[in-house]
């Protein structure tokens, strides 16, 4: 990722005083939002995998989807959205399990919300599609600097 | 420019060819997408009534609540487009993490987690991004680099 260097020029800031905190902030702000990503979804994912929710989605929107057999594809889902951004958030396996999740969130965005407009306050699509987006960004950056892809030393 | 030093290897090199020259662009592609998905809640208080209707029941008890209602109006449409274009980024981003705070602490919070319920788990992810425009700033691929000088 080009964007987590830390290296700022101070001649460039209206406010020259604020580099040093900008050189320690700047780097943290693309794993930042990895993270934030994370707790926003870990709860919906514990709630499918560990208090049934697994069911609800699999007799609720994974069947009028149509996908077949409904219970995997609810099994997926939720262990993607729990396991999964774990992962994301630990920048381990970043791209696919980003790619993944892009496709989830599209299908919940164009298949699922779609249908009651962009607003989010009408249940509309916009928080979704912004998670679609968030995972795009995530297959292009990939784990980036702070990330156990970077640890290892390889990735996909 | 070139990438970060330390860059993983990867496992499937020809995957990698066609995500590399990508790569430089994460950063600007989720402040851009951040940005633009703010302007239609802008454009709806400002040209389709929304501000009205916020003024008159959500910021009802504030002072001058009209005034509140079309400047957050504002900073949603012009504040939205800045962010895309990373212009003023950061004080753009200061912006939205003071309103997006009020909205989860004197809104949200009461309705619950849940985004679909009007909770906070989605102005939650968008404070999140916020935070992240104000730490980083407009980056590469924005204008405040192409101008030479930011907050």
């Amino acid at each position: 990722m080009i964007d987590e260097t830390s290296a700022i020029d101070e001649h460039r800031l209206v406010i020259p005083g604020l580099a040093g905190l900008y050189r320690r902030l700047a780097p943290l702000a693309y794993a930042f939002t990895r993270v934030v990503f994370a707790v926003v979804i870990i709860p919906s994912g514990y709630e499918k995998v560990f208090q049934g929710g697994v069911h609800r989605i699999a007799a609720g929107n994974i069947l009028k989807l149509g996908v077949e057999p409904p219970l995997v594809w609810a099994w997926a889902v939720g262990c993607l959205e729990f396991f999964g951004v774990i992962l994301l958030a630990l920048g381990l396996f970043t791209r696919p399990v980003a790619f993944a999740l892009a496709v989830q969130m599209a299908v919940i965005t164009f298949r699922i919300q779609f249908e009651n407009g962009f607003f989010w306050t009408a249940r509309g699509y916009e928080f979704p599609l912004l998670l679609t987006l968030a995972c795009v960004a995530y297959v292009i950056g990939g784990g980036g600097r702070y990330s156990l892809d970077r640890k290892i030393g390889r990735e996909f | 420019m070139s990438a970060d030093a330390g860059t993983p290897r990867p496992i499937l090199p020809s995957l990698a060819r066609i995500y590399q020259p990508l790569v430089p662009y994460g950063y600007a592609f989720l402040r851009v997408c951040t940005g633009a998905i703010l302007i239609p809640h802008g454009a709806q208080k400002l040209f389709f009534g929304g501000a009205a209707a916020l003024g008159s029941k959500t910021l009802a008890a504030w002072p001058a609540p009209l005034a509140w209602a079309y400047g957050i109006g504002a900073l949603e449409f012009l504040g939205g487009t800045a962010l895309a274009l990373g212009l003023l980024t950061r004080p753009v981003a200061l912006l939205f993490v003071i309103e997006l705070l009020v909205f989860i602490f004197g809104v949200h919070i009461d309705r619950g987690w849940l985004w679909n319920r009007g909770g906070i788990q989605y102005p939650l992810f968008l404070l999140g991004l916020c935070l992240a425009f104000l730490f980083r700033g407009g980056g590469h691929y924005s204008l405040d680099r192409a101008i030479g000088k930011e907050f």
